[in-house]
């Protein structure tokens, strides 16, 4: 299985190299979903191994490709050295004449760290530890909290309700504590706890420190 | 241009997607030629209506009629036409390569603008020939892993069929036969890793190689979705060929699953005839806006 890792990110996520960041976030998607153990598409193809180890090299790429400062890095040490090869969907492209000038695009060699990276279903993000304590020690989880985690980690507001299906007039809501504007306590709840998932955080406590400072402000 | 239409398991709608992109695209103004090479279980001409033409390939295969342009029967439909497999002996499926040849220049030499073969189910060398030599061949899947294993079966199959061409075309003795066999020692297990290990061995050949194997230009048509993970399924398994054959592959659309094509087959008309409003009319015509679009790039470029 040498061979999948001899192609690039692009290649991977089968998109050029001057892919916008929503169609890589697209293929990413598609991805995920195509080499995901339940794939119908896999059947007789790839072994259930081969699939897992596609699927790393899926979420490899997009945690580079996914964040504009690490993919950035990678094109300029990878792309310039090695032509890109342009179009994935074009067949074969043999690969350059001599094998000296052409770097190996094996993870390990890649300068880009990615062993400082977190990840949430929405992308990744450079983990700053200090942060990351500030979290653990924040007794309260109000809504400009959670703002600013989110922003931590690189999330947009309407990616955010992608993967959580809430609507962002309310996350609007909830970050800006603007409980009138939100339902009933039971249905905030249930936002508090999405949001929490796919911010990676502790959901009992976040749910529980939120739902208290929401119905304290609202006076029950 | 020849068009297949293969796909590797029987009733996955083969001959329904040839005779409708064939009605649609004589309405499109194309001249085309329909040939029904599903040889023994022929039942293209029921598709288009309830045909029944005097001459059939077995004519052609046989020398009874040894001019192909002479089996043509003229259809409802001023453009199209058709080259029958029907009133065939019956021993016809086991066609050697040695009918084979000149079938294909007959054809080759047909006039008319596009002819669309329908192929047969399984991965008889004669259908995986045909697919290999056509301009574009179509590959049917439907959204069940029946189908979606018959279908990379086959084109595995006519993968390999073409590896076999190129060795002895470029006579490298038993070269990729060799590397075919002994996955193990070289650590090949897809045809991408195929075809990287033979452009690494023999650079001096690989360029021929790899036009030779651009040269093939799949085309999915994901038949009988139901749903949007259905039509999900299409992109995922355009994405699986990719990264296991290496080949140019496209997805040409989906067809969703429609009760107008089983009432219109027992009509015995051609759906985009019987119910020209139905959904899946349309997509056929979206189908064919695509292959020509593609078609006009080309040629442009």
């Amino acid at each position: 299985m040498k061979s999948f890792g001899e192609r690039n990110y692009y290649n991977i996520l089968e998109i050029a190299p001057t892919a916008q960041p929503h169609e890589i976030r697209r293929a990413y998607e598609k991805a995920r979903a195509t080499y995901s153990a339940t794939s119908d598409a896999l059947y007789s193809i790839f072994t259930a191994e081969e699939a897992g180890e596609l699927l790393k090299l899926v979420e490899e790429a997009y945690a580079v490709l996914g964040n504009a400062q690490l993919r950035k890095a990678y094109d300029t040490q990878v792309l310039t050295h090695a032509e890109p090869e342009q179009a994935t969907n074009r067949g074969f492209h043999h690969p350059p004449i001599s094998s000296s000038a052409a770097p190996s695009l094996e993870p390990e060699e890649m300068a880009v760290d990615v062993s400082h990276l977190g990840h949430t279903p929405m992308g990744s993000y450079q983990i700053d530890p200090d942060f990351e304590s500030a979290i653990a020690q924040q007794d309260v989880f109000d809504g400009s909290f959670l703002r600013k985690v989110r922003e931590y980690k690189e999330v947009t507001l309407s990616h955010l309700s992608q993967v959580t299906r809430i609507n962002i007039f309310y996350l609007k809501a909830i970050e800006e504590n603007d409980f009138t504007s939100l339902p009933a306590p039971v249905f905030v709840r249930g936002f508090i706890v999405q949001i929490a998932k796919a911010l990676k955080l502790e959901q009992e406590r976040v749910a529980k420190s939120y739902m208290k400072y929401f119905k304290d402000s609202l006076g029950k | 241009m020849i068009w297949t239409v293969g796909g590797g398991k029987g009733g996955v709608g083969k001959s329904l997607i040839s005779s409708s992109l064939g009605i649609s695209l004589s309405r499109l103004g194309y001249r085309v030629i329909l040939v029904d090479l599903d040889l023994g279980a022929a039942n293209l001409h029921t598709c288009l209506g309830t045909l029944n033409p005097q001459l059939s390939l077995s004519d052609f295969l046989s020398g009874r009629q040894p001019d192909l342009s002479r089996i043509c029967t003229a259809t409802e439909f001023p453009k199209l036409s058709l080259i029958s497999g029907c009133h065939d002996a019956l021993d016809i499926s086991s066609l050697s390569s040695e009918h084979l040849a000149p079938l294909m220049e007959s054809i080759k030499k047909l006039s008319s603008d596009i002819v669309i073969i329908d192929l047969g189910a399984g991965t008889h060398f004669t259908t995986l020939d045909f697919f290999l030599d056509a301009d574009r061949s179509m590959v049917t899947f439907t959204p069940e892993p029946t189908s979606l294993e018959n279908g990379y079966r086959f084109i595995k199959a006519a993968f390999f069929r073409k590896m076999k061409h190129l060795e002895k075309k470029f006579d490298l003795g038993t070269f990729i036969s060799e590397v075919m066999d002994e996955k193990n020692r070289y650590q090949i297990r897809t045809p991408y890793d195929l075809i990287q290990y033979i452009i690494s061995q023999k650079p001096e050949i690989a360029s021929q190689i790899v036009e030779e194997l651009n040269h093939i230009r799949l085309e999915i048509i994901m038949n009988q979705t139901r749903s949007l993970n259905d039509i999900e399924l299409g992109n995922s398994v355009l994405s699986v060929c990719r990264k296991y054959f290496g080949l140019s592959v496209h997805l040409l659309g989906h067809l969703d699953y429609d009760n107008a094509v089983w009432q219109a087959v027992r009509k015995r008309k051609p759906v985009l005839l019987e119910f020209p409003h139905s959904v899946i009319s349309g997509q056929f015509l979206r189908i064919c806006k695509n292959l020509i679009d593609h078609k006009s790039k080309r040629a442009v470029v």
